[in-house]
């Protein structure tokens, strides 16, 4: 700190005696005022302060705290659906009144997708298309209804917005890796399942953790509302439950050293792993999510009909080839479809 | 005069001259080792003194002198005040032009850049195959300058800062960095495809929602009140300065009414010159003090007034379009509530808002030109904004994408562009304003304080030698 008061300068040249000195810089000082030196009188000189900015918690995080309900199974097996009624109709001859007839004279499906699910329902970068197994099942139902896959208009929507778009009608048929579950039945119907996915583990490469029983005490992420966070929270190992609005979120966090963790279905694990070379999926399955079709409630004949097309599609060979198209890449060879389960009517 | 002057020489012979000190009290005698003057002498000292003066005033050369001296004291204290009075105005318009209100700019550049960053960043991830490299290419330089505008600007803003402002300005200096990194990795994945990208931004974006923009908002606000405290400290009339200068004038003309009647003479050149200087000096301060505080007050209403709406209209502009790139780039379909309508009924229309108290603020022309052109194009971006969202909530999102940024008359982006050029034309020119009259209210006392010095010693020369010259004839 160089920088020195009219006193000090006065004092080095001593102008004056002891007392006379001082009271010169003190009428040199005021001088020096009035004479309108704004801006050459000392600043405060501290030294700067050691500043640590406060910890940021990226939007939307939170631990989630408490034991979540144990799951509810009193429906029995969630995943029966309603069994198709013989035949399909042929395209763009929809029985008089039904549901199906309804949207063929409305000229378009109405889908619920997912725009940013990896493999499932995303934005191919380059094209800027909608794509993903879900939009090729979804496009598939718009193909039986009208005999053109393309009368078909997607809505995009988060994980919350499913149910009650739903209820509300603003949709045909929800294709987003719609997990089947009793609490959600009781809202809506589920057509049969038509993936079965396992939630599983991703973690940094290289590190000793190898499923969610090494995850005690660890900090472990997945998407608020979703059966995954649920498993996390009641593991037995005690992991730190850690949930975000969306589940690509997850990545970031870990990515950021955030979390140590994220436990959420394999297909979706496996398009994190494909954006990030640095992590890998570990571990046995912690849980199944078998995805459904999600439909209103009132509209038993759009389930049937929707069945009887998964029906086809298992059968012909298109479930298989919608595999290796969009999930192959990372989950390798296609298993069998999975088997659909219905209702005793 | 030279009958007068008769007069004057006979008058000693009315009035005793030289009239000595008639008491005279004996010294008190020093005693060897009793050092301090002991309290009774000191008493003793003063009432001599006193003695001594009463004496003096009860002779007319002394009441001379006594009215001499005490002149010569009023005038320099009077004068000694009006130069410091007028010198802290000026160093106070001068802190107002050359450090509040840099600092001010500053802060309002810092709010300014950041929001721009926001607007840019996300708007550089929304992409059509139609769209041309070049203004992809002007996007991203864009959000580079504004990034270095806001480095630059808050470099400025915390020279010299107070204290006041450390916690925006350490708020500011810390977290940018940590934007600036998130926006970056959320464009290395996007370039590769991936959409953790969106993750990333949206990060960014909620930091820049959520810290930068409030601590940028709380440093504008604190420079704009110190800014305030300058005008108010520069703005006041001196009712004081000028009562003082009044006081002296009739302490001046009592002197020359006293002296008219002791000594019939009819004029004191001295004195004359002296009261001359005092007259002089209040009339200027007077004119000069008058005509800068109408500078001042038009520097506020052409110009302060009107760059602080002007500017925050930018900014929420730029906050209305970061919300309908951002919910275009999150792909998540119709949101619950749109995050666009908050700021862009914040910018507001001719009915209320921003835009509408910018109008009410207008002075020139130029501006009102600008700022209903503004109105028009938030109307104009409103109507865009609701096409684009109809055709994104139902999966039309190419469609919503290519509104959003392909037409060149009628794009939500254009709309933005041709509204930020109205917005930045009236900045500016409410900014230049400002310069104009700040500059002309800090010049309008240039001189003054030189003249009140110098108006001062001649009224003391003046008044001190007339009284010399009074004085003198009964030596």
């Amino acid at each position: 700190v160089n920088r020195r008061s009219p006193t000090a300068a006065i004092d080095r040249r001593g102008l004056a005696g002891t007392t006379g000195r001082r009271w010169l810089a003190v009428a040199i000082g005021a001088l020096l005022l009035v004479a309108g030196c704004a801006g050459c009188g000392g600043e405060p000189t501290g030294a700067a302060a050691v500043v640590t900015s406060p910890p940021r918690i990226p939007a939307g995080l939170e631990t989630l705290t408490g034991v979540p309900a144990p799951p509810d199974t009193s429906c029995g097996d969630a995943t029966e659906s309603l069994r198709p009624t013989g035949p399909l109709p042929a395209p763009g001859q929809m029985p008089a009144g039904s549901t199906m007839a309804k949207i063929k004279d409305r000229g378009r499906l109405i889908a619920g997708v997912d725009q940013n699910a990896y493999l499932f329902g995303y934005r191919d970068p380059i094209s800027g298309e909608l794509t993903g197994f879900d939009i090729d099942i979804a496009r598939e139902i718009a193909l039986a209804i009208f005999g053109d896959a393309s009368k078909i208009e997607f809505h995009p929507m988060t994980a919350a917005q499913r149910i009650p778009a739903l209820k509300n009608n603003e949709v045909d048929v929800v294709v987003r890796t719609f997990t089947v579950n009793c609490e959600r039945r009781k809202e809506i119907q589920f057509s049969s399942v038509y993936y079965q996915s396992a939630q599983r583990v991703l973690v940094r490469r290289g590190s000793s953790l190898n499923g969610l029983a090494d995850l005690g005490e660890k900090r472990v992420c997945a998407a608020k509302g979703s059966t995954s966070i649920q498993r996390i929270a009641s593991a037995e190992s005690k992991p730190v439950p850690i949930q975000v609005n969306a589940a690509l979120d997850c990545l970031m966090l870990l990515q950021l050293g955030k979390v140590d963790a994220i436990s959420t279905d394999d297909v979706v694990l496996h398009g994190f792993a494909a954006q990030d070379p640095g992590t890998e999926v570990v571990g046995p399955a912690v849980g199944a999510d078998p995805y459904g079709i999600g439909i209103p409630k009132a509209n038993e004949d759009m389930v049937r009909f929707v069945n009887g097309v998964l029906e086809r599609l298992r059968s012909d060979g298109t479930w298989t080839a919608f595999y290796e198209k969009n999930l192959s890449s990372v989950l390798g060879q296609p298993p069998a479809p999975p088997e659909p389960l219905y209702q005793q009517d | 005069m030279t009958a007068k002057r008769e007069v004057a020489v006979s008058a000693p012979s009315t009035v005793p001259v030289r009239q000595p000190t008639p008491v005279r009290r004996p010294e008190p005698v020093q005693q060897p080792g009793q050092h301090p003057v002991p309290a009774r002498s000191l008493r003793r000292m003063f009432d001599e003194r006193v003695t001594r003066l009463r004496s003096a005033s009860a002779t007319t050369p002394g009441r001379f002198g006594l009215i001499g001296v005490g002149l010569v004291l009023l005038i320099a204290l009077v004068g000694l005040l009006t130069a410091v009075g007028v010198a802290q105005r000026t160093a106070a318009m001068n802190h107002l032009v050359g450090a509040s209100e840099p600092r001010a700019t500053a802060a309002l550049q810092v709010h300014g850049a950041l929001s721009d960053a926001d607007a840019m960043a996300s708007r550089a991830f929304l992409s059509s195959e139609q769209e041309p490299l070049e203004v992809r290419q002007k996007v991203r330089q864009r959000y580079e300058d504004a990034i270095a505008r806001a480095q630059t600007s808050l470099a400025v803003a915390a020279r010299g800062a107070a204290d006041e402002t450390a916690g925006p300005i350490t708020e500011l200096a810390t977290q940018l960095p940590v934007y600036v990194g998130l926006v970056e990795t959320a464009r290395a994945n996007s370039r590769q495809g991936f959409p953790v990208g969106a993750a990333y931004l949206r990060d960014a974006s909620s930091l820049m929602r959520e810290r930068l923009l409030p601590a940028a908002r709380q440093l504008r606000e604190i420079e704009a009140r110190n800014q305030q405290a300058d005008v108010d400290a520069a703005n006041g009339f001196p009712y004081d300065l000028v009562l003082l200068g009044l006081v002296l004038l009739v302490g001046l003309v009592a002197a020359q009414l006293y002296l008219f009647r002791r000594t019939n003479r009819r004029l004191n050149i001295g004195l004359l010159a002296a009261t001359g200087a005092v007259v002089v000096w209040s009339l200027w301060l007077v004119i000069a003090v008058s005509n800068q505080v109408g500078g001042i007050e038009d520097s506020v209403r052409r110009g302060s007034a009107q760059t602080d709406v002007l500017a925050a209209a930018s900014v929420k502009a730029r906050e209305a379009k970061a919300a309908e790139t951002l919910t275009l780039v999150l792909r998540g379909g119709k949101p619950e509530v749109d995050p666009f309508t908050k700021p862009i009924s914040e910018l507001g229309d001719a009915g209320g808002g921003l835009l509408a108290q910018a109008r009410r603020l207008v002075t020139d022309a130029p501006v009102g030109s600008e700022v209903d052109s503004a109105i028009e194009n938030v109307q104009a971006w409103r109507q865009v904004h609701d096409d684009l969202r109809k055709h994104d909530d139902v999966g039309q999102y190419k469609e919503a994408v290519d509104l959003a940024i392909l037409p060149e008359d009628r794009s939500a982006d254009s709309v933005f562009n041709r509204l930020e050029v109205n917005l930045d034309q009236g900045y500016k020119h409410a900014e230049q304003a400002f310069k104009e009259e700040a500059t002309a209210a800090r010049n309008a006392t240039s001189g003054l304080v030189a003249g009140i010095v110098v108006l001062t010693i001649v009224a003391l020369a003046g008044s001190a030698w007339g009284m010399w010259q009074r004085f003198r004839e009964y030596l």
